[in-house]
């Protein structure tokens, strides 16, 4: 049901799918705030007629969120604290949610709608439901979402919350569809066998329908609603996407095969590799190296260390055949290896009964993230 | 000793314009101006030394040249207000927002015989210097169609939520990436004249653009921008005795002649033997050494390595009309 002249606060608007919600709800008539952790994460939403706020909402005053909230008729969560620290994690994920109900229950908000994961449940069994019992597994992502999940549906809370449980959300933009993509197109992409493991994904549209769906439902007032859209093996998930396109390549190996090829790799990483990507990847370290040695060293030592452009780098920058930068293949990332033997399937029927919940046609989705994927780039014509 | 005041004290200040001039042993940073109270806070603790303030007139004062790199609307005002004060000014791009303040600023500037320069340092990279040179010597014979493509997923650390407010900023990817490509073009090309221009702004800043122009000499050609995708990042020149394509941060140019069926390859250098390999800091550091020496003459007609108020006026007047003229680029699968 669509609500004209209503307010939405959506938190962590900036990512790939609060951007695709904001720009839903705007086109829906709503009046969107969106809250960013970074602006640059904003150059979706940027094109639109939203209010923009930028705000890590760990740090910020609680009188400002309040502020915030005032006028605002619904909250949608989409942030998450990280971090690899899971106590600190939890911690923060449970402030960042206390903080939140504060500010919504201050100003009177009708609803708020936040985002949980299926990564709440455990690996193991045959299905999975909202009775299934969870608990905290050491892993930081999940901990922290089940924390504010916990946090959120309080028994005396004012503020009515739902919250959606997503599987792994694919299409465009989501990194389920951007990473695999680059993994692929890059080079051959290599994944262990898992016919057994189970893959719950669903498209980023169905997330947004549900998500402006659960707005304006009583029915699904302080409940947890596990969303899902189609049940298959993580081997199967990577077929679908490498039939995205013919320059897409992948070879499945047995799991004793790429376990042997990730200790061979960590085996083989040289010390400077391994200095050169904390300095990539780590801005503490960055300021640190910069702040000890200046900035003046470290800028003619990389000069020295870029050197002449060499004829690999002439191949590869004037090749449009893939072929040219292609390598021998590109192994998986082990924690994403370690999902494949995820088991349980997702019993998404009270997400149904209660929100009219209906995922779109697999095929149809895998069709229209083709289109997009042709359009960012990754898939020739 | 050259003093230098930024107005505006954002990213690109911090990431290009501060390091370099770090490097020049003519100037020192005087004055840093800027409305965000944290911004002052981060660049007072790595250089105590030096005035930082909310009030803009005091940070011209006490300088001899000032840098602007505000949000592209605000350009206008600063500048007519520095140069009014006589001092000379380096503007981040574009000059201004329409072509009346454009000429206007150029006009006190020459007015005053203070400099009026415009940071678009892309002149000035090795690959774009020698396209110039390659096309003045008809290369390619006869050019008949341009394709320019720039784009990647936008990871600029932006610092003013102003940034996506286009009254503030002016616009999006084609007013910011796109006044340098623009120039380029222009002085490459000659004059463009305006065929059709596409965005996806929806009340925001547009993150995607298409302009369609020619040329004084009758090609055609496609500008393509974006801050959501990966596009080719190339020109590709197409004319009557072949064809010539430059990746626009890669350098890399590609020459087919005739029947297309043999390639030449390679990079630009600037001198046999020398690394081909120049900074975004090289650009800046030589911007502000060839300011340095130009301020040091009596006459500031031209300068090595800096690009003057006057040399983007059609530019400016291109992307105006490009603003004004606008039409819907709808796109489904985003």
């Amino acid at each position: 049901m669509i609500e004209i002249n209503k307010s939405v606060c959506v938190l962590g608007g900036g990512g790939s799918i609060g951007s695709r919600l904001v720009h839903q709800l705007v086109s829906n008539g709503y009046s969107v705030t969106v809250v960013v952790r970074r602006l640059q994460s904003a150059v979706r939403i940027g094109r639109l007629k939203v209010n923009i706020v930028v705000m890590d909402l760990l740090d910020e005053p609680q009188g400002n969120l309040d502020k915030l909230f005032h006028g605002i008729d619904y909250v949608i969560d989409c942030s998450f604290q990280t971090g690899a620290d899971t106590k600190k994690v939890i911690q923060q994920s449970k402030e960042v949610a206390q903080k939140v109900l504060m500010a919504a229950n201050l100003a009177g908000v009708n609803r708020i709608v936040h985002y949980g994961t299926i990564s709440v449940y455990p690996k193991d069994g045959v299905t999975i439901n909202e009775q299934t019992q969870c608990d905290y597994s050491g892993e930081s992502y999940a901990d922290g979402k089940l924390a504010a999940e916990r946090t959120f549906l309080k028994a005396d809370n004012v503020t009515p919350v739902t919250v959606l449980q997503l599987p792994i959300v694919f299409g465009p933009f989501m990194n389920w569809t951007v990473s695999i993509a680059n993994d692929m197109s890059s080079s051959k992409l290599i994944i262990p066998d898992s016919f057994y493991g189970v893959c719950s994904a669903v498209y980023v549209d169905d997330v947004v329908r549900v998500s402006e769906q659960a707005l304006s439902q009583e029915v699904a007032d302080n409940q947890k609603l596990l969303i899902n859209g189609i049940n298959l093996s993580w081997t199967n998930f990577y077929q679908e996407m490498a039939q995205l396109s013919d320059s897409f390549s992948m070879e499945i190996v047995t799991r004793l095969e790429y376990e042997q090829a990730v200790k061979e790799l960590e085996r083989n990483q040289s010390p400077f590799s391994r200095l050169r990507t904390k300095f990539a990847q780590d801005g503490d370290f960055r300021q640190l190296v910069l702040a000890q040695f200046g900035f003046r060293h470290v800028y003619r030592l990389v000069k020295q260390i870029k050197g002449q452009p060499g004829i690999d780098k002439i191949k590869t920058s004037i090749a449009d055949d893939p072929d040219v930068s292609r390598e021998n293949g590109n192994l998986l990332p082990k924690d994403r290896a370690d999902l494949f033997d995820a088991l349980p399937q997702i019993d998404s029927s009270l997400a149904s009964d209660t929100l009219n919940f209906k995922a779109s046609n697999f095929h149809q989705c895998m069709q229209e993230t083709r289109e997009w994927l042709i359009w960012a780039g990754y898939v020739n014509h | 000793m050259i003093k230098v005041a930024y107005l505006g004290g954002g990213a690109v200040v911090q990431r290009s314009h501060m390091p370099a001039i770090e490097l020049v042993d003519s100037m020192e940073v005087v004055a840093v101006a800027d409305k965000s109270t944290d911004c002052l806070s981060m660049l007072e603790q790595q250089n105590s030394d030096c005035l930082y303030t909310h009030n803009v007139e005091e940070a011209i004062k006490v300088s001899d040249l000032v840098v602007i790199a505000t949000p592209s609307a605000t350009h206008y005002q600063l500048g007519l207000q520095a140069l009014t004060a006589k001092k000379h000014v380096l503007m981040e791009k574009p000059l201004a927002t329409e072509l009346d303040q454009a000429y206007q600023l150029v006009n006190i500037a020459e007015k005053n015989n203070t400099i009026l320069s415009v940071s678009l340092v892309r002149r000035f990279v090795n690959h774009n210097l020698l396209l110039k040179e390659l096309l003045s010597v008809d290369l390619v014979g006869e050019i008949r169609e341009v394709l320019v493509e720039e784009g990647a997923p936008f990871n600029w650390p932006v610092q003013s939520v102003d940034f996506y407010d286009p009254e503030k900023s002016g616009g999006g990817v084609f007013c910011d990436n796109g006044a340098h490509l623009v120039d380029l073009l222009s002085w490459w090309l000659g004059p463009l004249t305006l065929e059709s221009y596409f965005d996806d702004s929806q009340g925001g800043v547009e993150a995607e653009c298409e302009l369609s122009f020619s040329t004084e000499s009758g090609a055609t050609g496609i500008l393509r921008m974006s801050r959501l995708r990966h596009l080719k990042n190339r020109i590709l020149i197409k004319g009557s005795k072949g064809s010539l394509r430059m990746g626009l941060s890669s350098g890399c140019f590609e020459l087919r002649v005739s029947d297309h069926s043999r390639l030449l390859a390679g990079f630009a250098e600037e001198r046999i033997g020398e690394s081909a390999s120049q900074s975004t800091l090289d650009l800046f550091r030589h911007q502000y050494e060839g300011l340095s020496k130009l301020i040091g003459e009596s006459s500031h007609q031209d300068g090595q390595n800096i690009v003057l108020g006057r040399e983007c006026l059609t530019s400016i007047d291109l992307i105006d009309r490009c603003y004004r003229q606008r039409q819907v680029l709808s796109n489904q699968v985003i």
